[in-house]
């Protein structure tokens, strides 16, 4: 990976050495870098990678929410949350993961291509895409069950207007997980819209020139010049899309409770069930060792793969 | 390009970001609470997860007992909802931050929080004083394992709710008293076409949806867990007709609407019989005035019967915390007196359908006038009712079991293949905990 | 300039003039988005001016027949709001702050600089995202308990100056940004300093906006963190107070929605403002 220096293939402009030779320019520029870094860095070390470090360890004793005892059952914690359902929680948030980074990321290019367009009434709705960022998701998760309550409310009534079926939105164990997925790209697209924006507009003035110029139109235009030009907010996106759906849990808490049944109960809401519900901060723990192991290998790939798109020298 | 411009614009956030964290470190300083003047005050924190009228009466109450008390400060906090509590408890308990008294509590968190060995053991105090005012098998429903770790607060059971206009325009004349009867008068309202049923069967996979199923098992004639608490009898024949019942009335009878009307803090579906959806709701006397406010001509008439009549109670629970031997005694000294009926009477005559632990306060005089006219239902139903076992086992039984009610409820296994696999569950986790 | 550019972007058709009726595709489109993302607001708004008994009776009409302005007075008055807001804005500005500075810097230098152990040091910062908060929530009050910052305001804040999703941010945008300018500067003789704050730091001014408004957003409506250091009312916020409205016995949802609108409305005009602005800046931020 060679992204600093190295830009487009072309090798940076040679910079004039300061200082009393090579060794102390380069160990200047590292300990700017180091220090840089180290803010974020070092509270992430302090604040996050410590605790979790405690619950990969925890994840291989045996505990319970309120006792400070713990004994060491190695695999066991595991072992339980393979006969205990763990396996399809894994499953549903594979289901939701790949549902939600889909449709948010597609959704997100395509409100940023559509709220870029010169009409008048963009810059309004614009607006209202950071509607849902703005208020509490125990607001709007009330609502939205509300919404699509199978009985009352207004989507299964407008879907019954237009003479199609009523949909047990949420009652049907095949159905729910869909709407809640539908949740979270509704509250979640407007990050993405703004931040495809951003990218959009970024776009350098002679680029777009030369693609009128050239006659290029519609979907070529897209695939060929615009995505590639926007992939670095696509990897941002996909990635932190992918590590915040395998997170997933408020909403999914507000709306169905993990249920119908299990239908919904994804690998973070498991966690909260054993931890809440069973009291077994093993199986919690071991839990969230997998799903964090997860993670992280989905986001190496990502990573790795995602930015190849874009030309190769980022990522 | 302004250059000046932009790195005095960095200058600015600079400048910004530093007189905010100053102003916040300062008033950090600031914020620290104060503690009492008085050199002999005594100060407790209470937390309390109360709201609405039941939080304005609990704060006069409370401020009544600090102005009446001068050497005894209570601190009382609502903290949060009542079900992010154990998110913050097991922080609190774990950095030693808990509060002397918690109000709010159930008793089935009990046997697990006493692991964090701050419990007080109150059956030296509590014995002596406030248990002889509180029924007795509520007051047994706080110990474990001989320690008694909680004091009752707040109860409830369940009734049937009934709407009477739906009834009378079904030319139904007496509200069902068995589950037969339940059944037969759902068919004569359910009407899909207008979104009528007979009732609601409480989806959800939440204690709500186990606690209602053991009134049905129990007025079945059938038994929840053996008498040494090793081994589960609810899969009985008893109660997979009982669960059967449940069944029918979704899919042979279909008397009840197929869909959950549960969210993450209750369960009973009121909205449903607020709506008009179902004529009968299985619910509680907290739900009295939720009724009213939404203008349902409704009655209220027991828990319906099969072989016997039945019902359940829970109630929730005050816990003391070890915080320190005066702040202890304080709070038993401030409990003692929160919990004389002189003070419980009004404090609970505030609050529509609100159902208390003492048998003292329920059958006086100006608590019944001051309170709902349909509580007598409510409490004549208490003498049928049972309460569930208190172990460190019960709320995982309860998860297991409520999931596979939940199973049956969608219609993706039999009562008897689910009940089976619950019993089997519940006697592995009696096993593994020891009881 | 500015005026080139809008002519620019007027999608053009063969023979050079602008392709209204492609316009009609895209119209319908705009609104139904902008409805669809609104209506939830709107829904909020009519739950918020109904009595609860009107709310729970889901078969009620959707326009609330009197207009209950007493829930919002109600609502208010239920929990000390505004020593909530103050709080608020103290943990919400700092936080946001901290957060966009120690981002830009951090990014900045993931995306320049190759120092041994870059890459692991990256990753190591994502994984802070990576784990569900619940588990870690005990290790992370002990050490704030530790530092004896419990229930202050650097409790709330310090904890959460950092942000791995604006470093992650911050380092694409660079990454994707020539050096020309910067080298440029270098050549002049500006120090590694200066490179990054008088001429790297404002070409990301784009993606500083952007940021600094959906940190903001989410520090704002942050509930479980401040739910477990704070322990006295007087250092509560605002997410923590709509608590008040939700019982196990039954939940108070006009009042709830009135609360949360109080919440959310000089939030949303703020971000409205901050948006336009955001907007208008890329866009002639977008001609060097």
């Amino acid at each position: 990976m060679l992204a600093a220096d190295v830009r487009d293939g072309r090798a940076a402009a040679p910079l004039p050495r300061r200082g009393r030779g090579l060794v102390s320019w380069r160990m200047r520029r590292h300990a700017f870098a180091y220090a840089m870094m180290l803010p974020t860095f070092g509270l992430t070390a302090l604040f996050t990678i410590y605790p979790l470090l405690n619950v990969l360890f925890h994840s291989f004793y045996s505990g319970s929410l309120f006792s400070l005892a713990h004994s060491f059952v190695g695999l066991a914690n595991y072992v339980t949350l393979i006969q205990q359902g763990g396996i399809a929680a894994l499953g549903t948030t594979a289901v939701y993961t790949i549902g939600f980074v889909i449709s948010a990321t597609v959704l997100g290019i395509a409100c940023a291509l559509l709220l870029n367009l010169p009409l008048r009434g963009t810059e309004a709705v614009r607006t209202t895409f950071i509607i849902p960022l703005v208020v509490p998701i125990v607001a709007t998760a009330i609502v939205w069950t509300t919404l699509f309550n199978a009985y009352f409310g207004p989507v299964d009534a407008f879907l019954s207007f237009i003479g199609l079926p009523r949909i047990d939105w949420l009652g049907d164990p095949a159905m729910a997980l869909t709407t809640v997925i539908m949740f979270s790209t509704w509250q979640y697209v407007g990050q993405n819209v703004i931040l495809f924006i951003a990218a959009l507009r970024a776009i350098p003035v002679e680029v777009r020139e030369q693609a009128l110029v050239d006659g290029a139109r519609g979907w070529r235009n897209f695939w060929r010049i615009t995505l590639p030009l926007i992939t670095p907010s696509l990897v941002v996106v996909t990635v932190i899309g992918t590590i915040t759906a395998m997170q997933a849990f408020t909403q999914i808490y507000i709306i169905t409770q993990g249920g119908p049944i299990d239908a919904t109960t994804t690998a973070a809401f498991y966690v909260y069930q054993q931890a809440f519900q069973f009291f077994n901060t093993g199986a919690s723990d071991a839990m969230a060792a997998i799903i964090f192991a997860i993670t992280l290998l989905l986001t190496l790939v990502q990573t790795r793969l995602l930015s190849r798109l874009g030309g190769g020298g980022i990522g | 390009m302004a250059v000046s411009k932009r790195s005095s614009a960095v200058a600015v956030l600079g400048v910004a970001s530093i007189l905010t964290t100053a102003l916040a470190l300062g008033s950090g300083a600031l914020a620290a609470p104060h503690h009492g003047a008085a050199a002999n005050k005594v100060t407790i924190t209470m937390w309390n997860t109360s709201t609405g009228p039941g939080l304005v009466a609990l704060d006069k109450t409370v401020a009544e007992f600090n102005s009446t008390h001068p050497d005894i400060h209570v601190n009382n906090i609502f903290i949060t909802q009542q079900d992010q509590i154990l998110n913050k408890l097991s922080t609190a308990l774990a950095v030693g931050q808990e509060p002397t008294v918690l109000v709010g509590d159930v008793p089935s968190n009990g046997p697990q929080e006493l692991k964090s060995g701050k419990m007080v053991n109150l059956n030296a105090w509590a014995h002596k004083t406030v248990d002889k005012l509180i029924y007795p098998k509520q007051v047994a429903g706080c110990v474990y394992k001989g320690v008694q770790f909680c004091i009752p607060n707040g109860a409830g059971d369940y009734a049937l709710y009934y709407n009477k206009t739906e009834f009378a325009q079904a030319g139904i004349k007496t509200p069902p008293t068995t589950w037969a009867q339940v059944v037969a008068d759902g068919k004569k309202l359910t009407d899909p076409a207008k979104n009528r049923y007979g009732i609601y069967i409480p989806f959800g996979t939440t204690e709500w949806t186990v606690w209602t199923f053991e009134g049905m098992l129990w007025a079945n004639g059938g038994q929840f867990l053996n008498r040494n608490n090793t081994k589960a009898l609810f899969d009985s024949p008893a109660g997979v007709q009982a669960l059967t019942v449940w069944y029918n009335c979704l899919y042979k009878d279909k008397v009840a609407p197929l869909t959950s009307f549960s969210t993450p803090q209750n369960s009973d579906g009121e909205q449903a019989f607020a709506s008009g959806l179902v004529a009968m709701l299985i619910d509680g006397s907290w739900d009295l005035n939720t009724f009213d406010q939404a203008k349902v001509n409704y009655g209220v008439t027991y828990f319906p019967a099969m072989r016997q009549f039945a019902t359940n109670t829970g109630q929730g629970s005050i816990d003391v915390f070890n915080t320190g031997a005066a702040q202890v005694k304080a709070a038993e000294t401030f409990l003692q007196w929160y919990l004389q009926p002189s003070v419980q009477v009004p404090e609970n005559a505030a609050v529509p359908g609100s159902m208390t632990n003492e048998p003292a306060v329920n059958n006086n005089p100006t608590f019944i006038k001051d309170q709902h006219k349909y509580m007598n239902v409510f409490f004549g139903d208490l003498k049928y009712a049972h309460i569930r076992p208190t172990l460190v086992s019960y709320p995982a039984i309860s998860a297991a079991l409520g999931q596979q009610i939940d199973e049956v409820l969608y219609n993706k296994e039999t009562p008897a293949q689910a009940l089976k696999i619950a019993a089997q569950e519940a006697d592995q986790i009696l096993k593994k905990n020891g009881e | 300039m500015a005026s080139a550019a809008a002519t620019l972007t007027v999608p053009v058709g063969r023979r050079g003039r602008p392709v209204r009726w492609s316009f009609l595709v895209w119209y319908p489109l705009v609104v139904i988005a902008g409805f669809v993302m609104a209506m939830p607001l709107l829904w909020m708004i009519l739950t918020a001016l109904k009595t609860n008994g009107q709310v729970l009776n889901l078969a009620s009409p959707i326009f609330p027949h009197p207009l209950v302005w007493q829930n919002l007075v109600q609502a208010w008055d239920s929990a000390p709001f505004g020593r909530f807001y103050l709080n608020s804005i103290i943990f919400t500005v700092s936080a946001t702050l901290g957060q966009v500075l120690t981002s830009a810097m951090a990014g900045y230098a993931f995306a320049r600089f190759r120092f041994p152990g870059r890459d692991l040091f990256f990753y190591l910062t994502l994984t802070g995202l990576m784990i569900p908060f619940v588990t870690v929530m005990v290790p992370v009050v002990q050490l704030v308990n530790d530092f004896h910052w419990l229930n202050t305001y650097q409790g709330l804040i310090v904890p959460n100056i950092q942000n791995a999703f604006g470093m992650f941010l911050f380092r694409q945008y660079f990454l994707s940004l020539p050096t020309e300018v910067e080298d440029a500067a270098t050549v002049d003789g500006a120090s590694l300093v200066r490179r990054f704050t008088v001429v790297a730091l404002p070409m990301a001014r784009p993606i500083v906006s952007a940021f600094a408004l959906l940190a903001f957003l989410v520090n704002w409506n942050n509930f479980l963190y401040p739910l477990l250091v704070t322990k006295t009312q007087n250092m509560m916020v605002v997410p923590l107070g709509l608590s008040i409205f939700q019982s196990q016995y039954t939940t108070y949802y006009n009042l709830l929605m009135a609360a949360a609108l109080i919440a959310v409305v000089p939030v949303l005009i703020v971000s409205v403002f901050a948006q336009r602005a955001i907007v208008n800046g890329i866009t002639l931020g977008s001609f060097r």
